[in-house]
Parts: structure tokens; sequence; C-alpha cells
């Protein structure tokens, strides 16, 4: 069963596009949307809530039609975005009175508790919110509704770390129920990436990979070793690799092969996500 | 839509006495000049009230929060195109009340016996001036809404001085006869829900 | 029910090989009783902070091992199986890693008595720290 159902979804612009994308959001998981800035992270979430509309191509949510069944699914869903667009002139207090009648699951007390968890006076204006507690406020709306799929928009970057790590406790809360799924999306890999179980790479429009992240990190293997060590044929193994007069390092997706082909002549380590969306997105050769 | 309803107004609450403001202010400088006060008074109040509450959506980019929640934008456009009759009613009425209160408390200034025309030829005006408003703020970025915003009250302003002059011309000729009244609110009506359905079709395609 | 699990980054072992090695370890040496409940996946991967994926292989992996039983709608519990099995699953798992050794001292053409030396070395070294 998947949360969400994207086929061949295309949207051009004139300087990029997210180009026939297909993907799978696992239902009971949590998936973590990466990839460097601009390649298309937000535009493909904006086109699965329908905030932007695709020139082609299906989304289905929670088994419904995306627009035709929109607001059956939207009732069913959380939404956190780093940008925030709620009423500035009005209070914690209004925005709520304002929101909370949408939601035919609204749960005020639920709401409540996590406003004093989050230490959001329902007095203050959103207009005086920090970039930060607008996710938490989001987040609290999001949550107060028995949302059953939470999908965040770089939820992260205005984020200190300690909320960070309580909002692992917070989603992990959400995930005890299996029904429930979150998907996130972010350019840097931060604490979050610790309790997502599949990752979507996206670079240039394009998915990269959607697959579990053991899995992930099994298959693909950093090598660092001397320049001697590389010739063209050995490059192309590579899909990265960053060369300096004191040796190279790089990245490739086959663990088991380089394995053969370096034996103990290099260095080989597990990766970290960071690492693959270095090499991935850079590409070919690069000198420093 | 209830809840959009509800929402415009939550939305505007501190800015609510704006359209009582309005009224005082348009009420002070038309009534005592102008023989179509009952007119200005009316269209002005309600385009500075209809005007706000479209600009309040979109001042923070507020409609990207709208299309998150669960409604469709067909409702979003509809409850607007409602908050902006209830504010049509509201000035065209305001204004009627005004002025008979006028007539009674200060004979000396002259004003005519008002009637029914004097409710909905203001009506109508305003419905024209939705009907063109409304899809433009619909279709247009921020900034583009913002542009036509202050285009329409400046077009308003200077509207004033020759619609008093047409409307002359059309008393004095009793042009204004029952079919041609007739007509004319059908095409207005007409006009108005067409400007609706295109709004609706602009603002569902439009990217956020 | 107490079971402690401490995750180091600095391993080279996966998060889930360092969960099944110490949730092992419990049962051996007796922490963990038969009938001992185990915390759900989704709430053991809550507690560690890490995918729910990952708790959930590390279950899996025990559940191959026999040491623990899934009851759907219960959750997992410390297998029924007892400590001699446990400890034939074990003695298996190391013979099988000895008979490793044998196949490859033979191909390095080492003789028994040459491999029971090296072993007998490593031994002590392993016993003074």
């Amino acid at each position: 069963m998947n949360a969400i159902e994207i086929r061949n979804l295309t949207k051009a612009y004139p300087l990029f596009t997210v180009d026939d994308v297909s993907l799978d959001v696992r239902q009971g998981y949590i998936t973590g949307l990466i990839g460097p800035n601009g390649v298309g992270k937000s535009t493909l979430i904006k086109m699965m809530l329908g905030i932007v509309r695709p020139d082609s191509g299906s989304v289905k949510i929670l088994g419904c039609e995306m627009p035709k069944q929109e607001i059956a699914i939207k009732q069913r869903i959380g939404i956190v975005s780093d940008d925030c667009f709620y009423y500035e002139h009005l209070t914690i207090h209004d925005t709520k009175k304002l929101v909370a009648p949408f939601y035919d699951k609204w749960n005020d007390s639920k709401f409540k508790g996590y406003l004093d968890q989050f230490e959001l006076s329902p007095k203050k204006k959103i207009g005086d919110l920090s970039k930060g507690m607008k996710i938490k406020l989001a987040l609290a709306v999001a949550l107060s509704h028995e949302a059953e799929l939470l999908i965040m928009d770089e939820p992260t970057s205005g984020l200190d770390p300690v909320f960070r790590r309580e909002m692992l406790d917070l989603l992990a809360d959400m995930m005890q129920n299996e029904r429930n799924s979150i998907i996130f999306s972010t350019h840097i890999t931060t604490d979050l990436d610790r309790i997502a179980d599949y990752i979507t790479f996206i670079n240039r429009g394009k998915i990269v990979f959607n697959e579990a992240k053991e899995d992930v990190l099994e298959r693909y293997a950093l090598i660092k070793g001397d320049m001697e060590l590389l010739d063209s044929d050995i490059r192309k193994e590579f899909i990265g690799i960053r060369e300096t007069a004191v040796g190279f390092e790089g990245l490739v997706d086959n663990r088991h092969k380089a394995a053969q082909l370096f034996g103990n002549h290099a260095v080989l380590e597990t990766p970290s996500l960071e690492d693959i969306m270095y090499f991935t997105a850079k590409g070919g050769r690069v000198h420093a | 839509m209830l809840n959009l309803l509800r929402k415009d107004f939550i939305a505007l609450k501190s800015s609510l006495w704006m359209t009582l403001f309005y009224l005082a202010v348009f009420s002070i400088a038309f009534i005592p000049r102008s023989d179509f006060s009952i007119y200005f008074v009316g269209i002005y109040t309600a385009f500075a009230s209809v005007s706000l509450v479209t600009m309040i959506d979109i001042k923070n980019n507020n409609h990207h929060f709208l299309v998150t929640l669960p409604v469709s934008r067909k409702h979003i456009v509809q409850a607007k195109y409602i908050t902006a009759i209830l504010f049509m009613l509201f000035g065209v009425l305001g204004s009627f009340g005004i002025h008979w209160f006028v007539k009674l408390a200060f004979p000396q200034l002259n004003k005519p016996d008002y009637t029914v025309l004097d409710i909905l030829v203001p009506m109508g005006i305003l419905l024209v001036l939705t009907s063109i408003y409304m899809p433009l703020f619909y279709a247009l970025s921020k900034k583009g809404a913002g542009i036509i915003n202050a285009v329409f009250l400046i077009a308003l302003i200077i509207m004033a001085q020759p619609t008093a002059f047409m409307m002359t011309l059309l008393n004095e000729n009793h042009m204004m006869s029952s079919n041609l009244l007739f007509m004319a609110a059908a095409g207005i009506l007409l006009l108005f829900i067409a400007s609706y359905y295109v709004a609706v079709t602009l603002f569902s395609r439009k990217d956020m | 029910m107490i079971i402690n699990i401490i995750l180091s980054n600095a391993s080279s072992d996966p998060i889930y090989i360092q969960i099944m090695n110490q949730i092992r370890q419990s049962i051996l040496n007796g922490d963990l009783k038969a009938g001992d409940s185990l915390p759900s996946i989704r709430q053991l991967a809550k507690d560690l902070q890490v995918s729910v994926i990952t708790t959930k292989r590390a279950y899996e992996e025990l559940e191959k091992e026999q040491l623990i039983d899934t009851v759907v709608g219960k959750g997992c519990f410390v297998s029924g199986a007892n400590k001699d099995f446990i400890r034939e699953q074990r003695m298996k798992r190391l013979e099988e890693k000895m008979m490793e050794i044998i196949r490859e001292s033979k191909e390095l053409s080492l003789s028994q008595q040459d491999v029971i030396e090296h072993l007998t070395l490593l031994f002590e070294e392993e016993q003074t720290p």
C-alpha cells in the first residue's frame, strides 16, 4: 500500500523541468526527499498538493485521485512548509479559530497541548514569530487534525538543533500507528535522516533512486586511495570523484564490485547521504 | 463555504472598522457637494471594502495557505464573490440609510426623494466593477493584484465626474425606461455570473 | 522488562547489527528470559531514534535465529527455545566459522599444528589486554 503514488509527473519551467517523475511513497514509513537546492523537490511536493498544477501526469494520495478528491485528501493530510502563509496580523489564537472549523477531526485539546509543549503563546501574533516558531505552529496544526500523512517541505531549515531532536520524537509518536506516513524534503542532511526509512534522491528534476536507506548505504561506497590506482577505465566506475594532490575520494554505487576491484589497495567506507548527494550532484571529476 | 466566509471576517476583524470609516469619510466628502452623493458614497464605500477583503488574502501570499486547507479553489473564489456581495449591500444600503437620515435632519441640503432605483443603480455599477476586478485579482500575481487594485481606485475617482454628468443627462432625457432597466439588470447579472466562472477557471489553473 | 541498547556512531557495524547483537547478548546471558516481551518495532525505533526498517530488520534477523517470536497483534517475545538450544545455535555458528578457517588454512597450506599454535597465540593475546 502506498501513501502517495506519482505517475509520469512533468512540469516545465524556463530554467528547469521536473521530468516524467514516477514515485511511490510507502504507507507506514518515513520517506526523506533529498537533493541539492533548486532541483525540483519543492515543485514536486507542490504538485502533490495541487499548489502547482502539473503539465501532465497523475497523483494519488491515500488512494484518492488528485485533484478530483482534493478536499477529502486534504482532510487527511498535514502540511508543514518552511514558508509560512498564515495571516501575519492575526494571533495564534485567531489563526486556530480560523483553521479549526475546516477540519472534521480537529482536536482542540491536542492543539493546546502542542502549543504548551512548543512554548507558543496563543496571544502572539503570527508576524512576530521566528521562522522556527512558525514551523512549530504549522506542525501543531498538522498534528491536531489526526493527519494520516504528513507532508513537510524543508521543515528543519529554520529549526534549532534542540527542537530538531524533539521533532524526531513527535514524528516517531505519529509513526507508532502503522497506517501513518511521513514524507519530508530537505537539502541539508539532518538528524531527520536518522529516522527516515526510505530515501528518495532527486537531482536535476529526475529521481536518482527511491529505496530503503539501509540498502542505499549498503550499496554505495566511498573509496579513498592513491592517485596511482586510477586509470581511465577505473574512473568510469565512479559516479563522482574528487582528485587532489594527496589522493582521490570517489563514490561508487556497487560496493561489491568496488571491493573486488580495489581489494586492499584502497579504503572502502560507508558514505553518508551527504556524500552521495555531493558526488552525484557534481558528477564526473572534481579537482580541488 | 461558511468556514471561508468566517475566515474573511476573522481575518478582517481588526480592520472591520475601516469599512465604517470609509462610509463616514465618503459621506462627509460627497453629501454636501454632489447631487449624486447617494451613488458615490455607496459605490466608493463598497468597492474600498471589497478591495480591503481581497487584499487581505494576498498580503502575505495567503492563497498559498488557503489552498492547503480542505477546500477547493472553486470554493475559495465562490466565498470571495459572496463576501463582495455582502460588502456591496453594506455600502449601498449604508449610503441609502445615511441619505434618508440626512434628508430628515438637514432639509436645507435639498436632497431629492430617494427611490428603489437609488439602490439598484449603484448595485448595478458595483456588480460590473466587481465582475471585471475579481477575475483579474485571481489571475494575477501578488504584485499584479496590488496594481490592479490601485488602478481601480484611481479610475473610480477619475470617472466620478463624467459618470455624474451622464446620470444627469439620462435623468433629464427620461431615458430610464423600465424596459431598458430590465435589460441592463439582466445583462449585468449575466456578466457577474460569467465573471465568476472565469475567475474560478483562472484561479484553478494558477500555480502558487 | 529492561533491555539496554547502546548505539555507537563510531562502530563500523550497521545499526541493525548493533541492535541485534545487543538483544542477542541479553538473551544469551539471561537478562532476557523466555517469554519476556520485547518493545514493539515502532516503539524501539522511537526510543533509539532510528528508522522503523532498521528495528524491523534486527527483529527479523533475530527471528531467523529463533531467538525471538513475533505473535501477530501481540508483539515480540523472547523465544521459548531453551538455553541449550541457544548454545547449540551458537556452537553451530562457531563450527561454521571454524570450517571456514580450516578451508582457508588449507589454501594457505598451513598444517593443523600451525593453526592450533596460531590460535593458542591469539587466545593468549586476547587474555592479556
